[in-house]
């Protein structure tokens, strides 16, 4: 399963439920940002962290989380692991 | 006083006494809705999460009514200390209505949000603010549809320029309650109507609907826990078993609660949503500028750089000067100096108000000639950064750099206004999500932030010796926030959250808005500073005046000469530093001539991370408890001073002193 840590910058993905290792109420501040299972995201930046836009507004999330938040992606969108 | 228990139905107070309350998520504009609700101010920005508490003014629409701004609230039930502040609101408050106002960009999260409130029977009219910003993105809203859906009016705003507050104050006074609903799966649904079904019975009244207050225990709303705990506490002990049964066989209910709700937001949003475009707008590419990879650092040296221009050349040099050596020291101060020995009774009386330590020449010729022309352009440059969308950029810049003193990027907030205030600061490090970060950021602003008007001196001072001496004294404070950062992160007991932040829009702010969020912080910094300038300048001349200050000047000689290496005079200063960091700066800045440039760094290093100024103190024992502000206070002065010495060694050895 691919992580939105990993999609190319300009790729529009599905959110699927979060790696279950991320701790409860980081899940539940993104469902209350709207990151929710099912959701499409466009990843606008990847650096100096994972920036996303969900419903027109844009959502910085740290490595720690992004690499926890999991996507349906086509392989063509993500990108190789940072080094 | 106002009543607190309506029936479970919601049932509207009598209309003289009524009280409307706005509600939303963090960063949508409800301060700017209530300024133009009242015509009061709260601290207004474009950064998530400056409404610290409950604020509450009278309505300009309806005489005797009462609006309040609820701190901000992403989701109930409630987690964070703004969300409790907010339904502890419409727990205690009793609102006749609410006005939730929410960012017509991203209409699903904040149909969520009404549907939580829905839940609590309260009436209620939905703003949809910052819908230029939405027309923008090509988002368009069916505002019609999406009324007859939800039951209640909805109202098109813009608050930066008061577009739709007037329906929004109409819609107001005719509120009604939501008809819109979640659905909520089995078995979750049935234990809401048997939590229900036990409220009803043990509670007449309750200032939430029985069904809203079952769903937020299920949730674990700690305020409604607490109320209930209150309210029916023999029933408390059936209904927490209920619960944790069903958390035995699911897991916690707070997310399915957060689900069932988010699925209805969705398809009521998309009913009313139609077609959008997503092409970028200036704003949005702007605000990817700011962070981009090669631009952003440039991009943060041209701020830093313009508002160094701003507020330490403008403001600590030409403002400064103007005032304090021509209209103060040329014209006021002699006058007044003449004036009072003409007529003072007693030398004593002329020495407390226009002497060395005078009420009038040191006091307030510091209040208002030096520091205040300081924080008024401080707080203009900070007010303006802060609409415009650029701090939260700069919390996702300096989250790196703040991870590793066990912070994360939102400190950049408090961090960066304690070089206005430290005071204020420490009270905005609430919107910091643990204890924990609260305690790291306090103690690093309490011991190496420097408020503006010390800033101002050391400028001026550190400045006229060359650009060299200033960086130096800016590496030893990175390097001491560093360090203390690093050991606080791994003493302090706790884990460090990581940021998930949201990204407001980039705009040009308004002008009217960053005056009057100015003009409010002036106040609240004079009416704060003048005081204590006075009585510290007050208790300076006891101690001069009763022969005190020359002995403890005496006492602390020895380790200014020796291990700080200044001149014996310098002693004074640092006991000006114990009533305010920026009078033992400038009693520094007065030696003037008689220090080296060695002594100059060592003293504006030592007093910059003294004890912070008395307001601090008090501020800190006020949101850490008297301990910790005295434990910080006892930690702080030997890391000054020892520091100080070293940095004299590390220029003796370089051969520089």
């Amino acid at each position: 399963m691919n992580t939105i840590d990993r999609v190319r910058v300009g790729a529009t993905v599905r959110l699927v439920e979060p790696d279950p290792s991320l701790e409860a109420s980081l899940r539940e501040h993104l469902a209350a940002f709207g990151l929710l299972p099912g959701h499409p995201v466009t990843v606008v930046a990847q650096r100096p962290m994972t920036i996303v836009l969900c419903d027109h507004v844009e959502l910085a999330l740290e490595a720690a989380v992004a690499a926890k938040l999991r996507v349906t992606t086509p392989a063509a969108q993500s990108r190789p692991p940072r080094a | 006083m106002h009543g607190h228990i309506l029936t479970g139905a919601a049932e509207r107070p009598e209309r003289e006494a009524r009280t409307y309350a706005l509600v939303g998520a963090p960063n949508v504009g409800k301060s700017v809705v209530f300024h133009r609700l009242t015509g009061t101010y709260v601290d207004v920005s474009n950064y998530p999460g400056t409404t610290v508490e409950v604020a509450r003014a009278a309505a300009r629409f309806e005489a005797g009514a009462t609006i309040l701004d609820t701190p901000g609230a992403l989701a109930f039930p409630s987690r964070s200390d703004d969300e409790r502040a907010a339904l502890r609101a419409l727990l205690h408050e009793n609102p006749a209505a609410l006005g939730q106002v929410a960012d017509a960009k991203h209409l699903r999260r904040s149909l969520a949000i009404t549907l939580a409130l829905a839940e609590t029977g309260r009436p209620m009219v939905l703003a949809l603010n910052m819908s230029d910003e939405a027309d923008a993105r090509g988002v368009a809203i069916d505002v019609a549809r999406l009324s007859k859906a939800l039951g209640i009016d909805v109202v098109r705003t813009v608050a930066t320029t008061g577009e739709g507050v007037r329906q929004l104050a109409h819609g107001l006074a005719r509120a009604r309650v939501c008809v819109a609903q979640a659905a909520y799966p089995q078995p979750l649904a049935r234990l809401i109507d048997a939590v229900t079904l036990r409220l009803a019975d043990r509670l007449a009244r309750a200032p939430i609907a029985h069904r809203g207050m079952a769903i937020l225990f299920l949730g674990r709303d700690p305020e409604v826990e607490a109320w209930l705990a209150v309210h029916v506490p023999d029933a408390m002990r059936d209904l927490v078993l209920l619960r944790e049964a069903a958390e035995r066989d699911g897991g916690r209910l707070a997310p399915v609660i957060a689900h069932a709700r988010a699925e209805a937001a969705a398809r009521i949003a998309a009913s009313a949503l139609s077609a959008t475009k997503a092409a970028p707008t200036r704003s949005t590419l702007a605000g990817r500028l700011v962070l981009h990879p090669v631009w952003s650092l440039p991009i943060l040296l041209g701020v830093l750089s313009l508002t160094y221009l701003f507020v330490g050349v403008l403001g600590a040099g030409t403002l400064v000067g103007w005032l304090e050596e021509g209209l103060f020291g040329g014209t006021i101060n002699p006058a007044v100096t003449r004036f009072v020995e003409a007529r003072a009774p007693w030398p004593w009386l002329a020495s407390l108000l226009v002497g060395r330590y005078g009420l009038w020449t040191m006091g307030m010729t510091y209040a208002v000639a030096l520091v205040l022309p300081i924080v008024t352009t401080f707080f203009l440059a900070f007010g303006f950064l802060e609409d415009s969308g650029y701090f939260a950029r700069l919390a996702v810049l300096a989250n790196r750099s703040f991870a590793r003193i066990g912070l994360n990027g939102r400190a950049v907030l408090p961090m960066v206004l304690g070089l206005g205030c430290v005071t204020m600061a420490t009270l905005t490090t609430r919107i910091l999500a643990t204890p924990r970060e609260r305690l790291i950021a306090t103690f690093l602003m309490a011991l190496a932030i420097p408020c503006s008007a010390q800033l101002g001196v050391v400028m001026g001072m550190l400045g006229a010796l060359g650009l060299a001496w200033l960086l130096a004294w800016v590496g030893v404070l990175v390097a001491v926030i560093g360090l203390a950062g690093f050991l606080a992160a791994r003493l302090i007991p706790g884990k460090r959250i990581p940021l998930v932040a949201e990204l407001p829009p980039l705009r040009w702010p308004v002008a009217g808005n960053v005056l009057k969020k100015t003009s409010a912080r002036l106040y609240w910094y004079l009416r704060e500073v003048i005081p204590l300038f006075l009585a510290g300048t007050f208790a300076m001349w006891s101690l001069d005046a009763s022969g005190a200050l020359p002995w403890i000047v005496a006492r602390a000689e020895p380790l200014v000469t020796g291990w700080l290496g200044l001149p014996r005079e310098a002693a004074a200063a640092f006991v000006m530093g114990f009533l305010r960091r920026d009078f033992g700066a400038t009693g520094l800045f007065a030696m003037g001539a008689a220090l080296s440039p060695a002594q100059a760094l060592v003293g504006m290093v030592t007093i910059t991370l003294f004890v912070p100024c008395i307001a601090s103190v008090l501020m800190i024992g006020k949101e850490q408890g008297a301990a910790r502000a005295a434990l910080m206070v006892a930690m702080i002065v030997p890391v000054a001073v020892l520091v100080g010495g070293l940095v004299r060694l590390a220029l003796v050895a370089a051969g520089l002193a």
